[in-house]
């Protein structure tokens, strides 16, 4: 909600934008390493990339 | 304008009398409207029900329900009175309580942080982002954390490996088998559950988050007495439909996450109803597996939603 600009909010802001982010991407990146690691050798895979 | 001159009396008391029969034919396409919905219940969820008598015979395909022998509690008795029952009792209400415990509380705290993001694309850019995962299939899920974490060349295990120069065992490991049950379920279902959430936070009046500010409320007071109040009722609704399937551990999920090795705190309900009934045809006692899962949701529901109501909330019914 509307919220007054001072830094403690402006840092809470920030903690919570960087927390949605990492939850963002855990959502999303595994689909990505998926699809990832279906077009590469699974030797290579198998090596640690 | 006036044609009717006597309208409010017959708003009142003669209007009643004539009951049910003649709200239907004059809210016709209303009751026409919720029709498919009632037919779905009598017949996906109320005519199986007739189904349970099999759970009181030794009921046999080719003497159907007529003629198969009654039995009284029989499947009862040898279900409480199995070695395994304990067991399958113990790893069904664990999962079931790690996930009231990890997993509830978890989309309401998601949907309370989208709640405090401002810029609007940045929220609906992550609430797509977690939406996401709810849409793949349970085995899909269950591919992904085997790619990820199998000892052999698994993302994680590789970092884990790099590290601390040992592996840790995730889908084999007996410890392991509980929090990666209810880690699959917070990754999937996490974002989809704030929807609810997030709905019942749209319709909370910004004014009086003005009002709050003024008086000097600040941003974990507003949270604290305006946001969760909000959306109190939404989660004791929730939390009360969520004791109805307190037992269902989600059949797949758990199915799939089954190896020789994790059986003994894997094994729940609903997977021994699939081995008895499906692959061992003991119809009956299955039936009475299942049936004794149900009592017991039913038992916590009306508990539950009872217990709600003394406490002065809304309840389901």
């Amino acid at each position: 909600m509307v919220q007054d600009k001072t830094l403690s909010n402006r840092i809470v802001d920030l903690i919570n934008y960087m927390l949605l982010l990492i939850f963002g991407l855990a959502a999303v990146l595994p689909f990505f390493y998926v699809i990832a690691v279906s077009f590469t050798d699974p030797a290579e895979v198998a090596r640690g990339d | 304008m006036r044609t009717e001159t006597n309208q409010p009396t017959s708003l009142t008391a003669p209007r009643r009398k004539r009951g049910l029969l003649r709200d239907i034919v004059r809210d016709k396409y209303l009751y026409l409207m919720h029709l498919p919905g009632v037919l779905y219940f009598i017949v996906f969820k109320y005519i199986p029900m007739f189904g349970l008598v099999m759970a009181f015979q030794d009921y046999k395909p080719f003497l159907g329900f007529i003629d198969s022998p009654w039995v009284g509690f029989k499947h009862f008795e040898r279900f409480f009175s199995e070695p395994q029952f304990w067991m399958l009792f113990r790893n069904t209400a664990l999962l079931a309580l790690y996930s009231l415990v990890f997993y509830f509380p978890l989309p309401i705290l998601l949907a309370l942080m989208l709640n405090e993001v401002r810029h609007e694309a940045y929220k609906r850019t992550i609430q797509t982002f977690v939406y996401v995962p709810h849409f793949v299939s349970w085995v899909v899920v269950v591919g992904i954390f085997y790619l990820l974490f199998t000892t052999e060349g698994g993302l994680v295990n590789e970092l884990i490996y790099r590290l601390t120069g040992s592996k840790i065992s995730f889908l084999l490991a007996p410890e392991w088998f509980r929090p990666m049950i209810i880690f699959q379920q917070i990754w999937k279902e996490v974002g989809w559950g704030t929807i609810i959430f997030l709905a019942a936070l749209a319709g909370v009046d910004p004014q009086l988050y003005e009002a709050a500010r003024i008086d000097g409320a600040n941003r974990w007071r507003q949270i604290w007495h305006m946001t969760l109040p909000a959306i109190r009722s939404t989660i004791v609704i929730l939390l009360i439909l969520r004791l109805g399937n307190f037992l269902d551990s989600g059949f797949e999920q758990i199915f799939l996450m089954l190896t020789p090795t994790n059986r003994e705190v894997g094994e729940v309900f609903d997977t021994y109803v699939y081995v008895k009934g499906l692959t061992q045809l003991q119809y009956s006692y299955s039936a009475a597996v299942g049936m004794f899962k149900s009592v017991v949701g039913l038992i916590l529901v009306v508990g539950a939603n009872w217990l709600a109501k003394r406490f002065g909330e809304e309840g389901i019914y």
